[in-house]
């Protein structure tokens, strides 16, 4: 049986880069970390990337990348010292009393190896089954998380699966040990808010049934103020403030837990004017994009997308991964050419070259730059072609585009690696802005970005589009930034729009199944307040 | 780090030494290469012939020197041609795509599956001996390790976001290619260059060896080392020293292609965010 | 998948027509009268009058269009009929068969032999980087890569055979004799072997997917075996096949200088001899063996790449 009641308690906890030699010590990455998850307890612990929370897990499984070590403090499970542990102590405590979820599930599969493989191993180390014992265990395993055919399911390579199955598959293999403790990091920021859900479910099932702690390492707060018992709050690798959840999402104590709280709450625009009656300035006729059978990965197909752009609009474009957002995107800009169907520009004459007066802002920041140019290379580089302009007016409208964004002149002599994502985020629009553009797509614009940066990015994307009366398509997985932003909403599903409504009703009604799904997992935290989502989401 | 430097450097010197020595041979050569001395036929290495003597008492030293003129001037010439050609190939594939990267690639695939040497003997018969056959021997199938590294790193830099981008502002073709694509290519391609010519070197002493190379009177580090192989048993310098010059400027390229190419592989392909 | 199958064979068969083509046209562009080297081949008898030319060339249909020529001498070829040789007299076949068999056996305990040495010392390697162990066999590695084998192949002759004699200097006779034939052309494999069986290791090494496998429980040793070397051999496969396709025409150096009588002493011989129809024999017997092999291994990395998930591109 397992071992019910399973504590974790970490005292004082450091970990430091090995040192370079010579003595010196190292670089301090945890200083002084103490927390304590008591069996069935479901502690978050939240904070940007970069901030320690991941090491914080794999130092409770002594697994720290090679050149970090752990240099004061103490880490006990069930009053077992797992920083003295000698190492096959440790070997039958990993995966067994001790569970671990991982970020990126695909990845964390061996890709030569079926899941029943996977699932085979901790059911042999740590429960000591073989053969068909194993099997049957398996396929109970499969069907509880929630695998509707776990006969199929098991004999699967983990490219075969969906990244849902595949976290699926992951907590089955995290539970075939029977932990009593499970340290889930960020398990499900690489899902959609469906699926997210559904695996958060299934822990906090685990835990009621089970007396399961888990200790979940997120970024995301809606999903912390739904599940969570307590909160810590990590900030560069020290806990800064830990407080039950009610308390710190309304009283947050510290300046960098109301950052993180306020960058969570983005309150729907007031309207900046009711949606006008313009003419259209973009027309999507049937547009289907077809990929041979060496399509690229990543490239989803189009069918029959039918959709209008208004003057002076900004139009959502909601889809997950796969839905086929980037293609259209590709395919309104004209990086990649429609296969049936037609795109016409209606632009307004007194504009620059057609070729150009439709722009798109990219999902990566920092891939959308050359590494080895400076950024005034490259934003010189769509000035080229406009060979009547003198040096002066170049060096003058690049001047002006990067004030308009709101970006330093001093930034233009630098590379993209020395610059930030939301920087280089606004030197992308900037460089947009040299065309004069009447058309921004953006592309996942601010998806990669941190939530801070991400709202400043938005806040200026809604300045330019009143200022200079672009029309904008935002393409988003984000319900959030769909809401904020778009006076309309178009949802893509398998390369087909679904459905198309006004932002107010399609939240307040929406009509396709697939858009009430969305809906309905999009917990509607940065809407209505905190307080209200936890009271309406605790289930 | 800074052990691997030194033996990058120290390839580096001996390499250049080499080079310098086979381009001055004419000056300082102790003996004309061609002068025969049958009186010291086969003799050991001593004060007056470092490396011995020739079955036909030709100071092997002097041979040397004169000998890698061809051996490297082939390799180097073959080498410029070969990287030349496949770049512009890789570039064209990985730009254009469709059928024409179809067909080049399956043309690469094709040649690259066919037996270097046997084209190379294939060739030469063909055409005969001589310097233009074997070049051309050499530049048939040497092309395609370029064509196919160039298309790759091609095609990787064409996904990357920038190129992308650059398009969608309306950046010329040719600025994409020379400002966004070629200097992202000159380092690992250079690195293959340098590897390349060691491997050329070895090809050229080959088909010299095989007496398909250079001609006589002519001769070059192959040739010397067929030549006294009979004569092994009782003059062992005879084909240790050009086989042991041959194998020094080989490894001293592979050491410094290698080197560039990692350091190519490392540099600025992937920022670090420094997102706060 | 059969797409690709389809495309690839497709491949192979005009890899093969093109090369072949080329093959049959070495009688026009090397000098002297092509109808007279043809008949040569075709013709057994030493001397061939000039009244007679002309009737034979009828005969042998030299007078059709070239394509026709071409297709009716391949169809001969493949059908066992690959001509005379202007030097032996006897046809070709007769001696491209025997000397495949010989490369085949050199080519495959060379390759037995790099395998079974590079397998230990890339995985050592890998398992390790930086260790002394590592920069001792790169530093091997690198060095074989730079070693020509007709320098090698002299030397070894000169200790072992000559100094030592404990190995035949030459000829194929039995296993002693195979020896240093087969090590010599084993240098390169071996050190191309080691590269990819370490890069192998190294990757599979750093797969995120083997902490995760640390963190079900398993020990440092468990995870290595089960997730880090099957998964760094993978690569080695195809780089199998692709040496095996090279060494069968790679091989004329080491069986010229060990006077084996395979493939490439074969061709080497054709060359010097100016022997039309036995280097045409040669040739395309050993391209297409050799762009057969690639093609099969192409065919087995796709298999495998799609079970791994790698590129499906």
């Amino acid at each position: 049986m397992s071992p019910v009641g399973t504590r974790l308690v970490l005292e004082g906890l450091e970990v430091r880069q090995a040192s370079a030699g010579g003595g010196a010590p190292g670089k301090r990455l945890l200083s002084g970390v103490s927390l304590s998850v008591d069996p069935g307890e479901f502690v978050a612990l939240v904070g940007s990337s970069g901030s320690g929370k991941t090491l914080t897990a794999m130092s409770c499984l002594r697994l720290l990348p090679p050149g970090l070590d752990i240099t004061g403090g103490s880490i006990t499970l069930n009053g077992l010292d797992l920083v003295q542990a000698p190492e096959h102590q440790l070997n039958s405590i990993r995966g067994g009393r001790l569970g671990m979820l991982f970020q990126q599930p695909k990845r964390m599969f061996n890709p030569n190896r079926t899941i029943e493989q996977h699932l085979k191993e901790p059911l042999r180390l740590h429960a000591g089954l073989r053969g068909g014992k194993a099997r049957t265990k398996a396929l109970e395993l499969l069907e509880e998380v929630g695998f509707a055919d776990p006969g199929k399911g098991i004999r699967a390579y983990p490219h075969q699966l969906s990244g849902g199955m595949a976290q699926r598959a992951m907590t089955a293999v995290a539970l075939a040990g029977q932990p009593g403790m499970l340290l889930a990091d960020e398990p499900t920021s690489a899902l959609d808010k469906v699926l997210e859900r559904q695996i958060l479910q299934l822990l906090d099932r685990e835990r009621k049934e089970r007396g399961l702690g888990i200790l979940y390492i997120t970024h995301n707060i809606a999903s912390v103020a739904a599940y969570a018992d307590r909160v810590l709050v990590m900030n560069s690798g020290s806990i800064v403030e830990a407080a039950p959840v009610g308390e710190l999402l309304t009283r947050p104590k510290t300046d960098y837990s109301r950052q993180l709280l306020a960058a969570a709450r983005l309150a729907p625009e007031s309207r900046r004017r009711p949606p006008s009656r313009e003419r259209d300035i973009l027309v999507l006729d049937r547009v289907g994009k077809h990929f041979g059978p060496r399509r690229k990965l990543g490239h989803a197909a189009l069918h029959d997308v039918s959709l209008a752009l208004r003057r002076g609009e900004i139009l959502g474009v909601l889809g997950q991964s796969g839905s086929g957002k980037s293609t259209l995107a590709k395919a309104i800009v004209g990086l990649e050419a429609a296969s049936t169907g037609s795109i016409a520009r209606q632009l307004d004459a007194a504009g620059p070259r057609e070729a150009t007066a439709v722009q798109l802002v990219f999902q990566e920041p920092h891939s959308a730059f050359d590494p080895r140019m400076t950024l005034r290379t490259s934003l010189q580089a769509p000035l080229l072609p406009h060979r009547e302009l003198s040096p002066g007016e170049r060096a003058a409208r690049i001047a002006a585009a990067m004030q308009e964004v709101e970006l330093d002149p001093s930034l233009l002599d630098k590379r993209p690696g020395q610059c930030s994502g939301g920087q280089l985020q606004r030197a992308t629009i900037a460089r947009a802005l040299l065309l004069e553009p009447q058309v921004l797509i953006c592309d996942e614009a601010t998806s990669a970005l941190d939530a801070l940066t991400q709202r400043t990015i938005l806040n200026l994307l809604l300045r330019l589009q009143r200022e200079r009366n672009l029309s904008l398509i935002v393409i988003s997985h984000d319900m959030d930034v769909v809401r904020y932003m778009c006076d309309r909403v178009a949802v893509l599903l398998e390369g087909q729009v679904v459905e198309v409504a006004e932002t107010k009703d399609f939240f307040a009604a929406p009509q396709h199944e697939h858009s009430q799904a969305l809906v309905s997992a999009s917990i509607p935290c940065r809407a209505d307040g905190l307080w209200t989502v936890l009271e309406a989401a605790k289930p | 780090m800074r052990n691997r430097f030194t033996v990058t450097t120290l390839a580096a010197a001996v390499l250049a030494l080499i080079v310098l020595a086979v381009l001055l041979a004419p000056w300082i050569s102790p003996y004309p290469p061609a002068e025969q001395n049958l009186a010291e036929r086969l003799a050991p290495p001593s004060a007056a012939h470092w490396l011995g003597t020739d079955n036909l008492g030709r100071d092997t030293l002097s041979r040397i020197l004169e000998g890698g003129r061809f051996s490297m001037s082939v390799a180097a010439l073959a080498t410029l041609l070969t990287c030349l050609l496949g770049v512009a190939i890789g570039i064209l594939s990985a730009r254009r795509r469709g059928w024409v990267d179809e067909f080049l690639t399956r043309s690469n695939d094709v040649l690259l599956a066919l037996p270097e040497m046997v084209v190379a003997l294939f060739i030469v018969a063909a055409l005969g001996t001589g310097f233009g056959p074997l070049l051309l021997a050499l530049v048939v199938t040497g092309w395609t390790p370029f064509a196919r590294l160039a298309r790759t790193l091609a095609y990787d830099v064409s996904a990357r976001g920038f190129v992308d981008a650059a398009r969608v502002v309306g950046c010329p073709p040719s600025f994409i290619v020379f400002r966004h694509v070629l200097p992202h290519l000159a380092a690992p391609i250079l690195g293959q260059a340098t590897l390349r010519f060691g491997h050329l070197l070895i090809s050229v002493g080959a088909l010299s060896y095989l007496g398909l190379g250079v001609q006589p009177p002519q001769s070059d580090w192959g040739s010397m080392l067929a030549a006294a192989q009979p004569f092994a048993d009782r003059a062992p310098m005879g084909i240790l020293a050009p086989g042991l010059v041959i194998f020094t400027v080989a490894l001293c390229v592979t050491l410094i292609g290698q080197r560039a190419a990692h350091i190519a592989a490392a540099p600025l392909l992937m920022p670090q965010a420094a997102d706060k | 998948m059969l797409q690709f199958i389809t495309k690839r064979t497709a491949t192979l068969v005009a890899a093969v027509l093109v090369s072949s083509f080329a093959v049959f046209l070495i009688p026009y562009f090397t000098p002297g009268d092509p109808v007279r080297k043809i008949i040569r081949s075709r013709v057994a008898g030493d001397a061939i009058d000039d009244s007679a030319v002309q009737g034979l060339s009828e005969s042998l249909g030299l007078d059709d269009p070239l394509a026709v020529q071409y297709f009716r001498w391949l169809a001969d070829f493949f059908s066992g009929d690959m001509g005379l040789s202007f030097v032996s007299r006897t046809p070709v076949a007769e001696q491209v068969l025997p000397a495949l068999s010989v490369t085949l056996s050199l080519v495959l305990m060379s390759l037995g032999l790099a395998a079974a040495l590079s397998l230990p010392l890339g995985i050592i390697s890998g398992l390790r980087p930086g260790s002394t162990a590592d920069k001792a066999i790169t530093a091997i590695t690198q060095a074989l890569i730079a070693m020509p084998e007709y320098w090698v192949a002299p030397v070894l002759v000169l200790v072992f055979a000559l100094k030592l004699s404990i190995l035949p200097t030459a000829g194929w006779n039995d296993l002693s004799s195979a020896v240093l034939p087969a090590l010599t052309l084993a240098l390169r494999p071996i050190s191309f072997f080691t590269s990819a069986v370490r890069a192998g290791i190294i990757d599979a090494a750093a797969a995120e997917h083997v902490p995760a496998a640390r963190a079900r429980g398993l020990s440092q040793g468990q995870a290595i075996l089960r997730h880090v070397v099957p998964n760094g051999l993978v690569p080695l496969s195809t780089l199998f096949a692709v040496w095996f396709a090279g060494l069968l025409g790679g091989s004329v150096i080491v069986e010229v200088i060990f006077a084996v009588p395979g493939m490439g002493r074969l061709l080497f011989d054709a060359v010097v001899n100016s022997d039309i129809p036995l280097a045409q024999g040669g040739v395309v017997v050993v391209v297409a063996l050799a762009v057969g092999v690639t093609t099969l291994a192409d065919f087995v990395h796709r298999f495998l790449s799609r079970t791994v998930g790698g590129t499906l591109a």
